[in-house]
């Protein structure tokens, strides 16, 4: 069978971006002479095609409704939906010559929310902005969010220097659209706090037995003394200035706990420490009681045993105040654990005050540390905040530049991009090793990992332009995996770059073993999976699901014993099926000459490709292609990187759906970025930068969006 | 009449599951006739659930009908071989209540399993209440128990998230408590261990140290929650609310441990759990499901809890079945492969029968068990055994398998029920209503229009 020749007939590319000017123009005018209605209802637009001449009766999703309502509440959001809908189904038309393709779009958006949802449109002015020098306005909030399990380990660590081991009890985390900082996907109840607590009382034991608690409580102001003594620990995990840290009820409960004696040491109990009695077993149970200095326990096997600190006894002149020792430990560490557990330490953005305002610059510092070292911010950046630092974008950059000259940066390259790109998966793909001849994939796929590892730390270290994720001509590999995929170079199994040739066929992270393997479905590798994740990854262009109605064609199809080319052309030939997957199955059959597992595919044994021809040509959207290299060129040439790399760390980020395609505000502050980044030709630490120093970062809204699995 | 302990008979009896086995029922422990009455009115609820599909034209019988069935050669033969056909009735020719959703298929069949009902979409992070979750609240109710539910599992796998905008969680989402949250499922036996059994041997003196400070810790964070939601704004409640309900419910159990009345006979099993994570893939999942099944059917016994839920994988993950020697594949991945592939369908089916095989190691214990009536719990218990999607292949939502074992209320067990596409919910329904929570529907259908079981 001849492979097939897979251009849909004017179905636009949706990775082509919407150019700038199809946001709305900042004064939409009511169109004058388009009719929304006529364009919904042409042929070639499409619209009432697939929703239904009344918004609702079609297989797309209903355009009316609360639903719909709820993330199409505004023209600009609307219109700018109706843009990208319009670049990825319509045919050319002639409807709107003449007019800017935001004005028909507008026009069209008018007439879904006035004819199908009863909504009186007004035109009106937007309100501008308010927020210095960006032109871009925000009201898409970052809603209340818990740190992540990765940010509540690393601020223990950074905070106490104690390992935080045992938080990895904590639930594992979920996400949407691959990030976990996402803050309406995270599991705040029973199996956080039940975990939580055990993980809390054990790390306080374990600090309190590092000594670095130095404290004179006693019992009498064990009340003052546990909020003084935490008070500085408290001000970075709660991240607010000094004055602000409230400890009150830490303080109670320290004080409850010495009153209550009776309650924690009922007399059946061990016995508190005595100068006389039996003091101690263990040297470590000293350091739990007297701190650091404490060195041994003296005559441990007997009952005359007592703490050494140095060369005395660590209650050398403590008179009868030793005997409330244990006690007043036990408050500190109790009241420890409850810091650790304090909703001020796991939710970032609480005091959110309903209004569209700025962060304040406390809120700045965390959004940074939280970012950038996956943690909580360090002294410096809180005192730059104190001092209000943080107002000026220059100042956010320095603090950015410093902190990227930090080791906790290392957290971000592994977190963000792994979380982006999934390149981490690979070790988790099951292939069929056996039937594909490899013996040693447990090896391999950690080789791949790290090589993609390696090739971002390079990009990022070396601030290169971030269309190099697609196009570098070089790698990092070590002997075994060069020689798994082929490739002249490392002799060892050090991992050294390696700079392609033409007949490599590799290019970028798309060639690299962690995303091929990603996609493959154990056995074969998926031309969907494969498509579905360069458009959702590196496009930010995810195809919708489909509807549940199609379900039944999708089996029939599926239950066909076809090949994947042969697939192919029946999605192509039928409409309902080609809207989506001819934006995407030419993409992933570009890459069909790589095998589950990342190597050169050398022939087709099963059949299961194209009945034994290996040929990953087509053309997309009018481009033709003979393998990956063309379609890394097609995909470079859509100009994409920057912006979908830079939607992907304002979700990040923000901790909440960022959409480039549908959000208005989204959309003209990453625009807004990548303009700089593309007028400058910023490197991709520089981007980096330059996104998290931008308004949108500084600034939150009053409308917590979430994200709806709308097309 | 006077009132014996739960603990206070234990002492006179040899701890370990087999001493649970076979003790007589005892009205004289009970605190009153009413909590006897009480007692064997409760219907235990256990559900085990398949992610990925199943071949079902192997799982039921290719023939027969009513009471007239064999199970040999299918999937379910185990039943058969180990006495237990006529405890079971099955179900076939019904379709997910997911699939009158929209999403991902997977997503639309775990999460429609229980609760009867279609997603709105894939990216929801709430959804409607499940049926196991409806009655453990009912319980908690009339009649709490220190533990309110259980969601186990035996590969505690989430599927990786990948970036299409939906929410990955709806993969393993078997359970939704009342506000609609997910309720994850959970490996570490360990753990669900030393919950239901906390309370059972801490005599009768006061608090623990260690119970004593965690109850003065949830105390504090609870103050600390309530003083931050009174500045929150109405946005940022519900995640806040979610932590406070969630430190309360740990605060319950502590307490509900501590006053433990189990009100009937109970040994605590003795076994050693495997050390398996909430989090990292589980490939040996037969023998964890089948000492689960053990921990339960003391906990049924013990009224250490009702309810309780056992997930073999996560749907889009799973794991491989060393213990069987299906080592090459991962669940998913045979199951994307068993139209195309023999060795891939025989393997399939195998574990499909590997399955049936921890499902009815569990009913056998619950039959070896004594319950708080004095009969086998097997009797006072509700298990039901399937998955949400058809044929893993296509994701299909037709076709999926079913099966209800037990006794309880109404249910007619032995018997082979043949159904065309009628939605799964409807027998979620007429479990509803023989679990005394009413007539009135459930899930999405709220006609009460129920099939007969």
């Amino acid at each position: 069978m001849p492979v097939p020749t897979l251009t849909p007939t004017a179905m636009p590319d949706p990775t082509v971006v919407p150019t700038p000017t199809a946001t709305p123009d900042a004064t939409p005018q009511p169109p004058q002479e388009i009719s929304g209605k006529q364009i919904f209802e042409s042929p070639t637009f499409k619209c009432a095609d697939c929703h239904g001449a009344d918004g609702v009766s079609g297989v797309f999703p209903d355009l009316a409704g609360q639903d719909f309502l709820e993330n199409y509440d505004t023209l600009e959001g609307l219109s700018l939906k109706v843009i990208f809908m319009a670049e990825k189904y319509s045919e050319p038309s002639t409807l709107c010559d003449g007019n800017s393709e935001g004005d028909c779009a507008y026009a069209v958006a008018t007439y879904i929310l006035s004819e199908f949802n009863d909504i009186e449109i007004e035109p009106e002015q937007p309100s501008g902005s308010s927020y210095g020098d960006s032109a871009c306005s925000i009201t898409s909030a970052s809603g209340v969010r818990r740190l992540t399990k990765n940010e509540i380990k690393h601020a223990i660590e950074d905070v106490f220097s104690v390992p935080s081991s045992e938080l990895n009890s904590l639930p594992v985390e979920r996400s949407i659209g691959g990030f976990e900082s996402i803050g309406a996907a995270q599991d705040n109840g029973f199996n956080l706090s039940h975990p939580l607590l055990s993980s809390a009382l054990t790390l306080a034991d374990t600090i309190m037995q590092t000594g670095n608690i130095n404290h004179s409580c006693t019992t009498d102001n064990i009340r003052s003394c546990a909020q003084t003594v935490f008070q500085p620990y408290a001000r970075l995990l709660f991240r607010k200035s000094n004055s602000d840290v409230n400890l009150n009820v830490i303080g109670a409960l320290a004080d409850t706990i010495v009153n209550s004696q009776e309650r924690f040491f009922p007399s059946s109990n061990p016995n508190p420490i005595t100068i006389s009695g039996d003091q101690c077993d263990t040297t470590a149970q000293c350091r739990n009681i007297f701190g650091s200095t404490a060195n041994d326990c003296v005559n441990s096997q007997s009952d005359m045993s007592y703490c050494q600190c140095g060369s005395e006894r660590c209650d050398a002149g403590m008179g009868e105040q030793s005997e409330n020792l244990e006690l007043v430990n036990h408050a500190l560490k109790t009241s420890l654990a409850a810091l650790l557990m304090s909703p001020e330490f796991l939710f970032v953005n609480i005091e959110s005050s309903g209004e569209v305002d700025a962060l304040n610059q406390f809120d700045i510092a965390t959004r940074l540390a939280t970012a950038l070292w996956v943690s909580v911010p360090d002294v410096n950046l809180l005192n730059a905040a104190g001092r209000g630092d943080l107002s000026s974008r220059e100042n956010i950059e320095a603090q950015i530049d410093r902190m990227m000259t930090s080791n906790k940066f290392e957290r971000f390259k592994s977190t963000f991009f792994a979380q982006w790109l999934k390149y981490d998966l690979a070790q988790d793909v099951a292939i069929d090793a056996e039937n594909m001849g490899i013996n040693n994939w447990d090896q391999l796929s950690a080789d791949m990992i790290r090589e993609t590892e390696l090739f971002i730390t390079h990009l990022v270290d070396n601030d290169l332009p971030p269309n190099e994720i697609l196009t570098a001509n070089y790698s990092f590999m070590n002997q075994r995996l060069a020689n798994h995929y082929g490739v002249l170079g490392p002799t060892s199994n050090t991992f050294e770059r390696v700079d392609f040739t033409s007949q490599d066929k590799r290019q970028g992270i798309l060639t690299q073993g962690s995303i091929l393997a990603n996609a493959a479905n154990g056995i074969h590798a998926s031309i969907v999976r494969r498509g579905e994740f360069i458009l959702s990854a590196l496009m930010c262009a995810p195809p919708p699901t489909p509807d549940s109605s199609l379900s039944e064609e999708i089996d029939d199809l599926l239950n066909q014993d076809l090949s994947e080319a042969e697939k192919m052309a029946v999605r192509d030939s039928r409409p309902v099926c080609a809207g989506c997957h001819s934006s995407f199955d030419p993409v992933g059959w570009a890459f069909s000459e790589f095998d589950a597992s990342g190597r050169i595919l050398l022939e087709d044994i099963e059949g299961h490709l194209n009945n034994g021809v290996i040929d990953p040509s087509g053309s997309l959207n009018g481009s033709s292609f003979n393998g990956a290299l063309d379609m890394i060129q097609i995909l470079e040439s859509r100009n994409r990187s920057s912006i979908c790399l830079s939607e992907k760390l304002l979700m990040y980020t923000l901790g909440r759906p960022v959409d480039y395609n549908t959000n208005a505000e989204d959309n003209c502050a990453i625009q807004e970025m990548v303009d700089q980044s593309m007028s400058e030709e910023l490197g991709l630490k520089t981007l980096i930068k330059r996104a998290l120093s931008h308004e949108v970062v500084r600034f939150q809204g009053d409308t917590v969006r979430e994200l709806s699995s709308g097309e | 009449m006077k009132k014996i302990t739960r603990r206070r008979f234990l002492r006179g009896s040899a701890a370990g599951i087999s001493s649970a086995l076979a003790l007589p029922c005892l009205e004289v422990m009970f605190a009153s006739e009413k909590a006897f009455a009480q007692a064997t009115s409760r219907t235990n609820f256990l559900t085990f659930y398949v992610p990925n599909g199943t071949v079902e034209p192997q799982w039921f019988p290719s023939t027969g009908s009513g009471t007239n069935f064999s199970l040999v050669g299918t999937a379910l033969e185990v039943f058969e071989t180990s006495g237990l056909k006529n405890d079971i009735s099955l179900f076939k020719g019904m379709t997910s209540a997911g699939r009158f959703g929209s999403g991902n298929g997977h997503m639309r069949a775990i999460s429609g399993f229980l609760t009867g009902s279609g997603l709105a979409n894939d990216a929801v992070t709430q959804h409607k209440i499940s049926l196991d979750q409806k009655l453990a609240n009912h319980y908690q109710q009339i009649d709490p128990t220190p533990v309110h539910s259980l969601q186990l599992c035996g590969n505690p796998e989430l599927d990786p998230p990948n970036n299409s905008r939906y929410n990955n969680a709806l993969k393993n989402s078997l359970c939704f408590n009342s506000r609609g949250d997910i309720l994850p499922n959970k490996a570490n036996l360990q753990n669900a261990f030393d919950r239901l059994f906390k309370g059972v041997d801490s005599g009768d003196n006061a608090l623990s140290l260690e119970d004593a400070t965690k109850l003065s810790v949830l105390d504090t964070v609870k103050d600390d929650i309530n003083r931050v939601l009174a500045v929150a704004s109405e946005n940022d409640r519900v995640r806040l609310e979610q932590y406070f309900d969630g430190v309360r419910e740990v605060e319950l159990e502590l307490q509900r441990s501590t006053t433990m009345d189990t009100s009937g006979m109970c040994a605590v099993p003795t076994q050693n759990f495997p050390a398996t994570s909430d989090s990292t893939r589980n490939d040996r999942i037969g023998n964890h499901a089948k000492l689960a099944g053990k921990m339960l059917a003391a906990a049924f016994s013990c009224n250490a809890t009702r309810v309780a839920t056992y997930v073999a994988g996560g749907e889009a993950a799973g794991c491989r079945y060393s213990d069987i020697g299906i080592n090459s594949h991962i669940h998913n991945s045979l199951s994307h492969n068993v139209n195309s592939s023999a060795s891939a369908r025989a393997n399939y089916h195998r574990i499909d029968q590997y399955h049936s095989e921890m499902v009815a190691s569990m009913m056998t214990d619950l039959k070896n068990t004594m319950g708080p009536t004095g009969e086998n719990l097997l009797n006072s218990t509700c298990v039901l055994y399937g998955s949400g999607l058809g044929n893993g292949e296509n994701h299909s939502l037709n076709n999926i398998a079913l099966l209800v074992g037990g006794r309880f209320g109404s249910f007619r067990p032995g018997r082979f029920n043949q159904h065309s596409g009628v939605n799964h919910n409807r027998l979620l329904m007429a479990l509803h209503e023989e679990f005394g929570l009413g007539s009135s529907g459930f899930g999405d259908n709220t006609d009460g229009n129920t099939i007969n079981i």
